[in-house]
């Protein structure tokens, strides 16, 4: 291989690493609602990684872990400790100590004056192009130190979540539980959050801590969006760090620009995808659910205005032409929609003169409704004693969500009733909504 | 040393007066709006706006080629904006809770600043120094016409905070009654933001993306320590902002090698401690105190 693919490959092996701890973590972490504490954390290790540098005067990458997993942990205590026994506003109390400490960092690193080559500008977005050149001889192979680095952590945090994954999910999800079956969740939520300190330190240089951000959030809240699934979850999450990474490195080659900001540019696409395609949590995918429920309803009302029309006579007098049929039901494209569904569906023929009539798959559906609505407004004036005038809208609502079992459970209550309280005749149940034809 | 101080205190030079009022409108107007957002439970709205705007910045350096700052306040007000609306319709219709999508818009929006900004590096042409200006913050390059700017936005925000006192005190505190009530919450709440756009974007150029947070919210989180009453915290806040911008100004005067944001933060820093520990409601000496004196007058 030529040097210049192993060089591009090191970069993408770097950022791939980087992405992975990340987002392993970032899943717990939307998880249980702080996702803001990894944004704290990755701005507030500065002045850990400042004082270590200064105090050692090398660029030693055990000092700075060490000194920068210290200040992370501060962090996160310090912040809970305002929230908790001082009632600071829970975001506050992480504004306040994060900005302190970055604020404390950038004094340090500019006193530390022209002996230190620690910009807050990489701090802030790493050069990830650059990782190949500082190298480091690991059993006669020259391996980028930032990929040793990252690697290690991404070794780390695989076995934290692995060892720990029953206690992490389960403080997730149910504190109280955790508790109560032994579970410290304070230990777990430390350990979390040195894990969160060590990632942010070890990435710090080579992608910088708004990458690293990115990497905590959007791979999580991405798989959040599309699965219900632990598992599913934080293998969907390393999806889109790999994607994120694989595609951001293409891109930011084709535009010669920075490979960390390019890789958090294309997070955030992906979520915006996401955030409308996803089937049950995205807004395509909500306002389908909406649209098709409003639709059933809307077919529903057809079906029973029909049958009504059928059993008082009135075809002459309201004949269903589709114009009656949907201003009927409040008019506009929704009832339209839901007119086509039922001809679709076979519930309902047009005649040559243009007028619908129930099929018999139709009327039996509409004899079932029907049915349901005069059984609730029966249910309604024996049992909640309402008056039988105000009845109809409830049991309008009801025969919606009222399903075959319900129906039985009705008739048996109410002792299989001939009349509803209007007097009109309740319509037997035909062969069971259960049958096709 | 004291040659410094005397050149700062006697106001001299021009320069030092302009940045010195600058920064204190600035932190001023911080200190009135900051009260507001975090009664209403939004401190680190101001988080992701700040970082939201750079992309907006870089798009308007592209697009208009110059630096013309009037340009660069209209994108980074325009993209700041957008980010509060992203959080707003993703917190609101998606799964996604609230501190996950302002984690997501604020790095995201700003990986792509970055991007855009390398791209302006690249170009020989492009002259960096506006957006760098923006990222790191540099209230010692403050001109003339910034502090007149300052001295309008700080009185727009304090008119209009006045003018909506009442209104946006109660949809702080009870957002739902002032719903029940018949109060547009949602109008009140996206100017409160309007409010905040503008004056974080105002400042990004004095103290920096990640600095003004704090500005934002370390002086109204230690006026909450000395006053349960909305309008004394307020009016608290504003001094706390004002005078951690003026003293920091003065400290980081001293000597050029402290940048004046830091320093500014570290005042703010250094005054909320103060409000912890001694605070007349809440803080840590008058609980202890109150505790005790509670605990020897209870019958056993």
């Amino acid at each position: 291989m030529s040097d210049e693919i192993i060089f591009h490959l090191w970069i993408i092996a770097a950022g791939l690493l980087a992405a992975w701890s990340c987002a392993l973590l970032g899943v717990f972490l939307v998880l249980r609602k702080m996702s803001l504490l990894g944004d704290a954390i990755s701005h507030a290790i500065l002045p850990g990684i400042a004082g270590a540098y200064l105090l050692t005067g090398t660029r030693d990458v055990l000092p700075m872990f060490f000194g920068a997993t210290c200040i992370g942990l501060l962090t996160a205590y310090i912040s809970q400790l305002l929230t908790r026994h001082c009632h600071v506003d829970r975001g506050a109390a992480l504004g306040v100590v994060f900005t302190t400490l970055f604020a404390l960092g950038v004094v340090m690193i500019r006193f530390a004056g022209d002996t230190v080559d620690l910009d807050p500008g990489c701090v802030l977005y790493g050069l990830l192009e650059l990782t190949p050149l500082d190298t480091v001889d690991v059993l006669g192979t020259e391996i980028p130190r930032a990929v040793v680095m990252l690697g290690a952590v991404l070794i780390l945090n695989l076995l934290f979540i692995t060892a720990f994954f029953k206690e992490l999910t389960v403080t997730s999800f149910d504190p109280a539980f955790a508790a109560a079956v032994g579970i410290s969740v304070t230990i777990v939520h430390y350990l979390l959050m040195s894990s969160v300190a060590i990632t942010s330190v070890g990435a710090f240089e080579s992608v910088g801590s708004i990458l690293v951000v990115a990497m905590f959030i959007v791979p999580g809240a991405v798989a959040r969006l599309w699965s219900d699934r632990m598992g599913v979850t934080i293998v969907g999450a390393l999806c889109v760090a790999t994607l994120s990474t694989l595609l951001g490195y293409q891109l930011a080659v084709y535009f010669n620009t920075s490979v960390a900001g390019m890789m958090a540019t294309v997070a955030g696409g992906i979520f915006l995808l996401s955030a409308f395609l996803a089937p049950r949590y995205g807004l395509l995918g909500r306002l389908m659910q909406f649209v098709s429920l409003r639709i059933r309803i809307l077919s529903e009302d057809m079906l029973g205005l029909a049958y009504r029309c059928r059993e008082s006579n009135y075809r002459q007098a309201f004949p269903l032409s589709s114009r009656n049929l949907v201003s009927a039901v409040g008019g506009g494209i929704l009832p339209r929609l839901a007119l086509g569904a039922l001809v679709y569906g076979g519930d309902l023929s047009k005649r040559s003169d243009g007028v619908y009539e129930l099929t018999q798959r139709g009327s039996e559906r509409a004899q079932l409704l029907v049915r349901t609505h005069r059984l609730w407004e029966n249910y309604l004036v024996r049992f909640l004693n309402l008056k039988s005038d105000h009845v109809h809208d409830t049991a309008t609502k009801l025969e919606h969500f009222t399903s075959s079992e319900m129906e039985r459970m009705l008739t048996e209550r109410l002792e299989s009733p001939q009349y509803d309280p209007h007097g009109k005749a309740i319509p037997p149940v035909t062969k069971g909504p259960n049958v096709s034809e | 040393m004291l040659e410094d101080l005397l050149r700062i205190f006697s106001f001299q030079d021009l320069n030092t007066r302009v940045v010195l009022a600058g920064t204190t409108l600035l932190g001023t107007a911080c200190g009135a709006i900051g009260t507001f957002t975090l009664l209403r439970q939004r401190a680190l709205v101001g988080d992701a706006l700040s970082h939201a705007a750079l992309p907006g910045v870089c798009l308007a350096f592209l697009i208009l080629g110059q630096k013309s700052f009037a340009g660069l306040l209209f994108g980074a007000l325009v993209s700041g904006t957008a980010g509060v609306l992203v959080i707003y319709l993703v917190s609101r219709y998606t799964r996604v809770s609230e501190d996950a999508s302002i984690g997501i818009v604020l790095s995201t929006f700003f990986g792509f600043g970055i991007t855009l900004s390398r791209l302006i590096q690249n170009d020989p042409q492009g002259n960096k120094s506006g957006i760098e200006t923006f990222i790191y913050g540099k209230a010692a390059s403050m001109l003339t016409a910034d502090a007149w700017m300052m001295l309008c936005i700080c009185l727009g925000v304090l008119i209009v905070l006045l003018a909506l006192f009442k209104e946006l005190t109660l949809v702080c505190f009870d957002p739902d009654f002032a719903r029940t009530a018949g109060w547009p919450v949602g109008a009140l709440d996206l100017l409160l933001m309007a409010v905040l756009v503008v004056t974080t974007i105002a400042g990004l150029q004095a103290v920096g993306v990640v600095l003004i947070i704090a500005l934002l919210i370390t002086p109204s989180a230690a006026a909450r320590f000395w006053t349960d009453d909305i309008k004394s915290m307020m009016a608290i806040s504003c001094f706390f902002g004002g005078s951690s911008a003026f003293i920091g100004t003065v400290i980081s005067g001293v000597s050029s090698r402290i940048a004046t944001g830091p320093m500014i933060v570290l005042t703010a820093a250094l005054i909320f401690v103060i409000s912890l520990l001694f605070g007349s409601r809440g803080g840590v000496l008058a609980r202890f105190y109150s505790g005790s004196v509670a605990s020897m007058e209870s019958p056993q």
